[in-house]
């Protein structure tokens, strides 16, 4: 089957009824959750993930991208009229949008941002079909070795283009991979670190981890944030949405310009939506002819990082589909969908189960439409969403976490794991560490170790096998170059800044 | 402006890589003691953890050892807690919540989901004319609907709790 008899036949499958319906819940409950603050994407996903398994594995799928996407979309929407990112990604859009609110440019704003979501998303999703199904096909040969060359050598660069500093990406990637040991392990079915706790020999569960660590971590720092809760914003009547064609006429090719960059980024492992959005920014920036407004109310401003961040998001599918490894937190969970429904991700993915790989291509084509359509016709019903007092939302989500996180083994246990990650959550978002290398190191941990130990075995105890073959000395030589190339452009920028500093002396 | 009280984000930190540290001691010594290392062509359960906490031990040294305050450090001095009624309305927040899923098993999903929305609505209004018969009603219309939708529609698994025979 080719990409486009591919296509035609993932939109067979996902113009089912069900599977409409599925991929129009996901929106529109995924633009909610982007809307409102305190539950990001991550956050919405993982809610979500336990309530899809009662679904068929495509419907279930199709609503957890649809909710990715939805919330993506959504999250523009607070940073737009309250200047508060709905989530990470959106915070370069609450510069130049809200400047623009502030004009009376609000809902021409939101406009453009939807219109560049869409873009984005749709132009992505040609490269995730064409990308993934050739990835796959080299997939397909790849052994212990190469497996555990993209995995680890992933999670290296993870930790070193997360933002801030190593050891802030570091130390939680670690932890994340240290929770990844609890229980039974993949190659011997040896117990370890399960002090005597029954509940700990399956391991630690995958959501109550992230809703914790996103979700309930978020809330906590809504109850304590009285200003922000006592913003209110303006109605945005439907006339005002419409923006003029200057307006249109300077976003079409930021907007092009924004997906091309995001693309690129989706395919790096990492936190590739929120470094896209703010690549496009400084891209957006140094190559517009409105360069010198943006950060003072440009339309470029919003509509680079809005269409990046959109196609960041879905071209980081690619890993997902074509290898099976997650290397964000969003992967995970759709992974972790995956392996209770009884499907093995990765290379064979496309052969053995194509209704759910060409299915959920083709409906990120339908999400993107209807996105497209709830987004701004609906602005009110959004905007309307923002008025709901904390002391009513708040508790509601937490009851929703609490249902999400028990139903995935019944287990009160999970639950109390969902108050310790977030608490640990809450403590690192107040100290500055990452959070997406923890996850990422929990769903990747066990992988890695089995990989590792898988081909040592093969190899009969030769370490050179790691090393050995064409593919996975390409993943390790490629690991080192964008390890080398980050170092050089810190240090250059390092040392601009002390010139910088020099020259205002 | 609401109360808060700052702190110095490197002294978190460095305590932030102590526990770490610690962590890290406890979790070698642990593997060391209980797994099998195997043999170098079949390594057993011990290794991987054995790196794991090596790794752990770096990134815990580099965070103490990390430089702050330079003209190109990203981060801020500090970081700021809620103080006073602020810091009195988070943990009593936490409080119920973990009261919330104690009681769980006991009361059931529904009756237990309910009780906690009313005493966090309660917690997180700042109305001081607040009435407690409104935001009864509204725990018990949020709670039923959850039910409905969760329990019965999804076939989500909760617990029903000793009233079981009572409610529906």
């Amino acid at each position: 089957m080719n990409s486009l008899q591919g296509l035609l036949y993932g939109l067979s499958i996902a113009a089912t009824p069900g599977n409409l319906l599925a991929a129009f819940a996901g929106a529109f409950a995924g633009t909610a959750i982007g809307v409102l603050p305190g539950l990001g994407p991550v956050a919405g996903v993982a809610l979500i993930l336990p309530l899809t398994f009662s679904l068929d594995p495509t419907a279930g799928l199709i609503m957890m991208a649809g909710i990715f996407y939805g919330s993506m979309y959504g999250g523009s929407t607070t940073a737009i009229l309250l200047n508060i990112p709905g989530e990470s990604a959106s915070v370069v859009t609450a510069i130049d949008g809200y400047q623009l609110a502030k004009k009376g440019r609000a809902g021409a704003t939101l406009t453009i941002v939807a219109v560049g979501s869409f873009v984005g998303g749709t132009l992505a999703v040609i490269g995730v079909m064409m990308f993934s199904s050739l990835l796959a096909k080299v997939a397909i040969l790849f052994g212990p070795a190469e497996f555990f060359a993209l995995t680890a050598g992933g999670l290296i660069v993870m930790s070193r283009i997360s933002g801030g500093t190593l050891a802030s990406a570091l130390l939680p990637m670690t932890l994340g991979l240290m929770l990844g040991t609890i229980g039974q392990e993949a190659v011997t079915g040896e117990t370890r670190f399960t002090f005597g706790l029954p509940e700990l020999a399956e391991g630690v569960s995958l959501v109550p981890v992230v809703v914790g660590l996103y979700g309930f971590a978020e809330l906590m720092l809504l109850v304590e944030d009285r200003i922000h809760a006592a913003n209110r914003p303006e109605s945005v009547a439907m006339r005002d949405l419409l923006p003029t064609r200057t307006e249109w006429k300077r976003a079409v090719p930021s907007w092009l310009r924004g997906t091309f960059l995001g693309f690129l980024f989706g395919l790096v492992p990492g936190p590739a939506a929120t470094l896209a959005s703010f690549a496009s920014y400084r891209l957006e920036k140094a190559t517009s002819k409105h360069g010198s407004e943006i950060g003072s109310g440009a339309i470029e401003g919003v509509a680079g990082p809005e269409a990046a961040n959109n196609s960041a998001a879905t071209a980081s599918l690619v890993p997902l589909l074509a290898l099976g490894i997650p290397f964000t937190p969003i992967a995970a969970l759709m992974i972790s969908a995956m392996l209770v429904q009884g499907i093995q991700p990765g290379p064979l993915l496309i052969t053995q189960h194509p209704e759910i790989f060409w299915g959920l291509i083709a409906s990120a084509y339908i999400g993107n439409v209807m996105l497209l359509a709830l987004n701004i016709p609906m602005v009110g019903v959004w905007v309307s969403l923002l008025r709901i007092p904390h002391y009513l939302f708040i508790p509601l989500l937490l009851v929703v976490s609490v249902i999400g996180t028990y139903s995935v083994r019944n287990s009160i246990f999970d639950v109390w794991v969902l108050l310790a990650a977030g608490v640990v959550g809450y403590a690192f978002n107040k100290m500055k560490f990452q959070l997406a290398p923890l996850v990422v190191g929990l769903i990747l941990g066990p992988n890695i170790e089995k990989h590792f130990r898988e081909a040592l075995f093969l190899s009969q105890g030769d370490p050179w096998i790691y090393v050995e073959s064409p593919i996975a000395l390409t993943v390790w030589l490629l690991v080192a170059l964008i390890l080398i190339a980050g170092f050089i452009a810190r240090r250059r920028a390092a040392f601009a800044g002390a010139m910088a500093q020099e020259s205002s002396l | 402006m609401t109360p808060a009280r700052s702190f110095g984000l490197p002294r978190a930190r460095r305590f932030a890589g102590l526990l770490a540290l610690l962590l890290a001691g406890t979790y070698a010594f642990d593997a060391w003691q209980t797994l099998s290392f195997g043999r170098w062509h079949k390594p057993g359960a011990a290794i991987f953890p054995i790196a794991v906490a090596a790794l752990m031990a770096l990134s815990a040294i580099s965070v103490l050892l990390e430089r702050h305050g330079g003209a190109n450090d990203p981060m801020p001095a500090t970081f700021t807690l809620p103080d006073g009624a602020d810091l009195r309305r988070l943990l009593s927040v936490l409080a119920a919540f973990a009261i919330y899923f104690v009681v769980m098993p006991v009361l059931g999903n529904m009756i237990a989901s309910a009780l906690f929305l009313l005493a966090s609505m309660w917690l997180l209004s700042d109305d001081p004319n607040r009435s407690i018969v409104r935001l009864a009603i509204y725990a018990v219309v949020i709670a039923v609907v959850f039910e409905v939708f969760f329990v019965r529609l999804l076939k989500v698994q909760m617990p029903a709790g000793v009233f079981k025979q009572w409610l529906f």
